[in-house]
């Protein structure tokens, strides 16, 4: 039998601002345990929360950008729960009036196509603090440097029906979400992360499926290996004629398998109630247009523009596009070498390259953004061989070394000396007689023997055309 | 609404405490106290009547998004009753 899947993400991703989202306490990552805290975020008794203004404008921002409609009155909630990882015993979040409501983002399918994933809603609400297992005293510590530091939750309609749809559906939230600025999307830092509901249906079956939600997911890969075995371990189930069980699950990406949490944990019953300590928030017509009008161009609208007006290929812009700091650097080049399609080239093909290779992410590149126009520059005045550009180029990205600095260094220009390049090759052609004869002779696979000697005796840096042309006039 | 054992003990496990039988007792009369007074005033007709979330009638308040120092973290600690280098310490919750 058939079966599809039925996906819904949720993704928790942290706001760039610079304080937590009730008190002025620094959400900057890392620092020492219990260094970024204060009465207020520790919910010490007597103190009292004041939401950060920025929060708003951040949330509002990202509604707009992922085409939802903005509450305009809106209010905070308690979910109630002990863990240690909340000090209230509380988080406030928003279940009744979530900020934003009904939007989509637009994703590329399997097939080649694109598909609008409904965003349910968007809710602010406060981080967590990190419980870290203490092995020496089999007990919990707590770090509550990243608790109340500022989240945006987006819940997606279960529109996805693959891990690969699953995948691009969250590039394209991240990219969105750093072109506005809202967020870093560390995921590796945790300043972006997704939960997973899924279920599975024999095709055709209209009823949806039982559904289990998987937490702790915190890379791509991690992401698309937890959607493919949960998926095949239902399917097992149903075939083997058991049921499903509602549950929550808990991915181990060592073990590429996931686990039920307890039952206990599987208990939830929040006892959501507004929160009496925080009067609600109106926004008005104004402020929405105003943070519209400031809404920086989106993927989409680049990708338009770089397929339209510059006349890239889809599939590179597509690339590109997807991260904020493919584009800035893309940006910079084309706008310092003049030559966008030279510079999206290079960046799709060496530089996707160079970061495969290293395992490196768009983010960590540290290289200076100019020096991949210098490059393209140099060897469009024929002063660099596109040989000698390309590993310029992964000395750049390596070192971060001035690539103009570097090929002075190392003698890596173009010979200019003609009378050096011409007597090299003479000393070439004498070395090589046998070949010579054999050309003269009629075999013509020996100029390119001798091509590629004199190439190899110039180290590569004269001009593959002046080169053959020498050497015709030396034996014809 | 009449409150039953089965609810008082569902809330203890939801609030991670466990009463005595006595304890239990004198909580569920309260309990059928408070909840007998709701369902009083369950009684009203508040069809088209707005529901109240809010007590005071105050909106938007906000804090500038500045940093100011945190507290320092031995006087957090020093109410805690268990902690380790800086840490909070509790009993295992995670493996
Ligand atoms: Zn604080």
């Amino acid at each position: 039998m058939n079966y599809e899947l039925t996906l819904g993400l949720e993704v928790h991703t942290e706001l760039s601002t610079k304080t937590k989202i009730f008190c002025n306490c620094t959400t900057e990552f890392g620092g020492e345990q219990n260094t970024h805290v204060c009465e207020g975020c520790l919910g010490m008794p007597g103190t009292l929360p004041v939401l950060n203004k920025s929060v708003v404008d951040y949330a509002i921002k990202t509604g707009l950008a992922t085409n939802c409609s903005i509450t305009q009155f809106n209010k905070f909630d308690r979910k109630n729960y002990f863990y240690p990882d909340l000090p209230k015993a509380y988080q406030i979040s928003q279940l009744y009036f979530p900020i934003c409501q009904n939007g989509f983002v637009e994703v590329n399918t399997d097939d080649g196509n694109t598909k609008r994933v409904r965003i349910k809603e968007i809710h602010m609400e406060e981080d967590a603090g990190k419980l870290i297992h203490d092995p020496w005293e089999d007990c919990t510590l707590i770090d509550y440097n990243r608790g109340a530091v500022p989240l945006l939750e987006i819940v997606s309609e279960p529109d996805l029906s693959s891990a690969q749809e699953a995948i691009e559906y969250l590039e394209k939230l991240r990219a969105i979400l750093q072109y506005v600025g809202v967020s870093d999307c560390k995921m590796q830092e945790g300043s972006f992360r997704a939960d997973i509901n899924l279920s599975v249906r024999p095709v055709g079956q209209k009823e949806l499926g039982v559904r289990t939600e998987m937490k702790n997911m915190n890379s791509f890969k991690a992401i698309a290996r937890a959607i493919e075995s949960e998926s095949k371990r239902q399917i097992e189930l149903i075939e083997e004629g058991k049921t499903v069980l509602q549950e929550t699950r808990r991915w181990d990406d060592n073990k590429g398998k996931s686990f039920a949490m307890r039952s206990k944990e599987n208990a939830q019953d929040y006892k959501y109630f507004p929160d009496p300590d925080l009067p609600p928030i109106e926004i008005s017509d104004k402020q929405i247009e105003d943070i519209r009008k400031s809404l920086p161009e989106l993927p989409e609208q680049k990708k338009l523009r770089y397929v339209t007006q510059l006349g890239l290929p889809e599939y590179d812009t597509g690339i590109i596009t997807n991260s904020v700091h493919l584009v800035a650097l893309f940006e910079k080049t084309a706008e310092l070498c003049g030559n966008p399609k030279e510079a999206a080239n290079w960046i799709m093909v060496e530089l996707m390259k160079l970061l495969n290779d290293s395992a490196t992410l768009p983010e960590d590149m540290s290289f200076d953004d100019t020096s991949l126009a210098k490059i393209i520059n140099l060897l469009a005045e024929n002063k660099i061989t596109r040989d000698t550009a390309k590993k310029v180029f992964a000395k750049v990205f390596e070192d971060d070394v001035d690539p103009e600095q570097y090929i002075k260094d190392n003698n890596l220009a173009v010979m200019t000396d003609n009378t050096l390049i011409k007597s090299t090759i003479e000393k070439v052609v004498a070395d090589n007689q046998k070949s010579v004869d054999e050309y003269k002779g009629g075999k013509t696979q020996a100029l390119q023997y001798l091509i590629g000697q004199s190439m190899r005796a110039l180290r590569g840096q004269a001009p593959a055309q002046e080169v053959t042309k020498i050497l015709k006039e030396l034996l014809d | 609404m009449q409150i039953e054992n089965d609810i008082i003990r569902y809330l203890e496990a939801q609030s991670k405490i466990e009463l005595s039988d006595s304890q239990r007792d004198e909580c569920k009369n309260n309990l059928q106290n408070i909840v007998s007074f709701i369902d009083t005033l369950s009684e009203l007709d508040t069809n088209g009547v707005q529901p109240l979330i809010q007590s005071f009638p105050i909106v938007n308040a906000f804090r500038e998004d500045e940093v100011t120092p945190s507290v320092d973290r031995e006087l957090l600690l020093s109410n805690a009753p268990n902690k380790k280098d800086g840490y909070f310490k509790v009993p295992k919750t995670v493996d």
